[in-house]
């Protein structure tokens, strides 16, 4: 896990938002235990608030619940959410393209050029 | 939140200065923090606390069971489940590292000898093997690395550091906190510390919850996650200062612009001006806090 | 056994070293002052006790009578601080006592069982000498361990050995004055051990009382 201290995110932040990533693609699986607050902070050497704080928010996400006494369960993951997630993740992804096309002085049929190219070399 | 120590109307008074704390609740299993300017009372509040300054007035109450006066007796282990440093006299200056294993034995049942032979070699208070070497002959840093060491060697349950990074160097300030992480770690949530310090960058990676004290009263607490939604660090032009002056908790000013503290509940009294907002780090905050609260008092004086 | 064991822990690497290298260099001493007993042949020895004692002590319990009770946080920190620190002083009396009677003792022993003249008035003498020796050197201490310099100590330690001179110079001329500081060895010990336990409590309560 990579934590930037100077990037404007907050660390709970970059912690649950990597978390999430290992959770969506399968990394960490249904059932499986987060490891516990204290020790994550002890290994990412990180307050024990901010790790919780993160922890909370996945909670809040659905992603994670917490076991009385025994730490965080990774929920089963419906495939109908874990699609709406990704899809969530292309469109954001997109809107940054499009923004620095915007700097770039790109046209939107640049752009839309740049994309079919794009996907024709993916294909190959 | 269960709280391992529940301070309640606590009063302790010297000349020109009366501690005055009507309640605090040290949250369990975390790391908490005691901030201050010198004299704030910080190290009273702590040493209060660990049962070493006893003439105060109030209440102090160990791991949601033990009343103060049942601190003090034996048989319940209170002070057994303590590890306290201090910053001043703690050990005698004649003894030697081997007498302060030794005597830790006699004082304390969870103290295991081993560990601290460990972590005086691991902490390189002396070099190889010497016993020998006498508390008043160690520098201020190897001082309080060997009250950290005779500490760190006991099962306990609280620890009361006063000021336990001052006297370290950045590599031994890092190991502190690794060490106050592993020990928060192994206890498993059962486990808190309480530490006081003037070095809160230094600290604020193992700081979960604050407690600033200012004028021997408490200005502002938190968990640090709080705090740090609580307050939001604003930047501006110098042309902006005089409308945001008033929407801002604290404020300090350059020839270039200015940087201040807002109440995030304030935020909207800033629109349409424009600022910059940042996520305060507990520095910030800590500073913006004391320095308010001194002005009050320099008011108070005027 | 509690005793020994508390002030073994207390007594430092100094402290013992002094003592021990001390103690024989007395006894050969001793045996030499055996060939021509005289009650007078054994003041420089009582004197060199007494110094050593006292500034072996600066090694052990100095500075704990000092102001700010110094270095006595970690002791006050635990529950059984204040009992092992008395432990230890009454370990510190025992040791100082049994230490007079060995070698001085141990002279006047030897004397009066190889045929000197009066061995009853030899013994009796002696102890006279060995409670004022122990009672001057454990006086002498309730005032040193207010300091924390090793010169004060030193000082002390001289100023123990002279007063302890006189004594026993007019012991001589006045035999009761052996009995009264045996009487008076004991409120000396009991004020010895509450002085530090006393300033130890006085650490406790700081800033101004409610």
């Amino acid at each position: 896990m990579i934590l930037l201290q100077n990037s404007g995110e907050p660390i709970y932040r970059q912690i649950a938002d990597q978390l999430k990533e290992d959770i969506l693609t399968g990394k960490l699986k249904q059932g499986e235990y987060l490891p516990s607050i204290r020790s994550l902070a002890k290994d990412l050497k990180i307050s024990v608030i901010t790790t919780m704080k993160a922890y909370e928010l996945l909670e809040a996400e659905g992603l994670v619940c917490a076991a009385q006494g025994k730490g965080f369960l990774v929920n089963a993951q419906d495939s109908e959410m874990l699609k709406e997630q990704h899809i969530r993740r292309v469109e954001s992804s997109l809107l940054e393209a499009i923004s620095a096309a915007k700097i770039a002085g790109m046209t939107d049929g640049e752009l839309e050029e740049m994309l079919r190219t794009l996907l024709t070399m993916e294909d190959v | 939140m269960e709280s391992v120590i529940e301070v309640i109307d606590l009063k302790k008074r010297f000349k020109g200065f009366t501690l005055d704390i009507p309640e605090l609740k040290i949250p369990k299993g975390f790391a908490t923090a005691l901030i201050g300017e010198n004299g704030a009372g910080k190290t009273t509040l702590l040493n209060c606390i660990a049962g070493v300054r006893l003439n105060y007035k109030g209440h102090i109450r160990y791991f949601e069971k033990w009343q103060d006066e049942e601190r003090d007796r034996e048989e319940n282990g209170v002070r057994e489940q303590i590890g306290y440093v201090g910053s001043g006299l703690y050990f005698l200056p004649q003894w030697d590292i081997g007498q302060i294993e030794k005597l830790s034995g006699l004082l304390f049942q969870n103290f295991h000898p081993e560990r601290y032979r460990e972590l005086c070699r691991e902490l390189a208070i002396v070099s190889g093997e010497t016993s020998g070497k006498k508390v008043s002959e160690l520098s201020d840093g190897n001082r309080m690395k060997l009250m950290l060491a005779a500490v760190f060697a006991r099962d306990t349950s609280l620890l009361a550091l006063d000021e336990p990074a001052s006297p370290l160097d950045p590599v031994m300030r890092e190991r502190l906190c690794e060490m106050i992480r592993e020990y928060l770690d192994q206890g498993n949530g059962e486990r808190s510390v309480l530490f006081s310090t003037h070095n809160i960058s230094d600290m604020e990676n193992v700081t979960d919850y604050a407690v600033i004290v200012e004028q021997g009263r408490v200005a502002e607490q938190g968990f640090v996650e709080d705090l740090k939604e609580k307050y939001v660090l604003v930047k501006g032009e110098t042309s902006a200062v005089e409308a945001a002056r008033p929407a801002l908790y604290s404020i300090s000013e350059s020839r270039y612009g200015f940087e201040g503290l807002c109440l995030s509940e304030n935020l909207d009294r800033l629109a349409g001006l424009s600022v910059s907002l940042e996520r305060p780090s507990l520095f910030q905050i800590s500073v913006a806090v004391m320095k308010r609260n001194s002005q009050i008092k320099r008011g108070n004086k005027a | 056994m509690k005793l020994m064991k508390s002030y073994g822990i207390f007594c430092s690497r100094s402290a013992r070293f002094l003592f021990f290298l001390t103690a024989v260099w007395l006894l050969v001493q001793q045996d030499l002052l055996l060939a021509f007993w005289h009650r007078n042949f054994m003041l420089p020895t009582c004197g060199i006790l007494a110094v050593i004692e006292i500034s072996a002590d600066h090694w052990i319990f100095g500075g704990t009578c000092a102001k700010g009770a110094q270095g006595m946080d970690y002791l006050m920190s635990s529950a059984r601080g204040k009992r092992v620190l008395g432990y230890a002083l009454k370990g510190d009396c025992l040791m100082r006592l049994l230490m007079d009677i060995v070698v001085l003792g141990g002279g006047a022993v030897l004397a009066a069982a190889h045929g000197a003249a009066d061995p009853a008035g030899i013994l009796l003498d002696t102890a006279g000498m060995i409670a004022a020796t122990y009672g001057v050197v454990t006086l002498t201490l309730v005032i040193s361990r207010h300091w924390t310099m090793l010169g004060y100590s030193l000082s002390a330690a001289s100023a123990g050995c002279m007063t302890l001179m006189g004594l026993l110079l007019l012991q001589g001329y006045f035999p009761w004055i052996g009995l009264l500081s045996a009487v008076l060895c004991v409120p000396i010990t009991l004020l010895a051990v509450k002085r530090v336990l006393d300033r130890m409590e006085a650490g406790f309560h700081d800033g101004m009382e409610f």
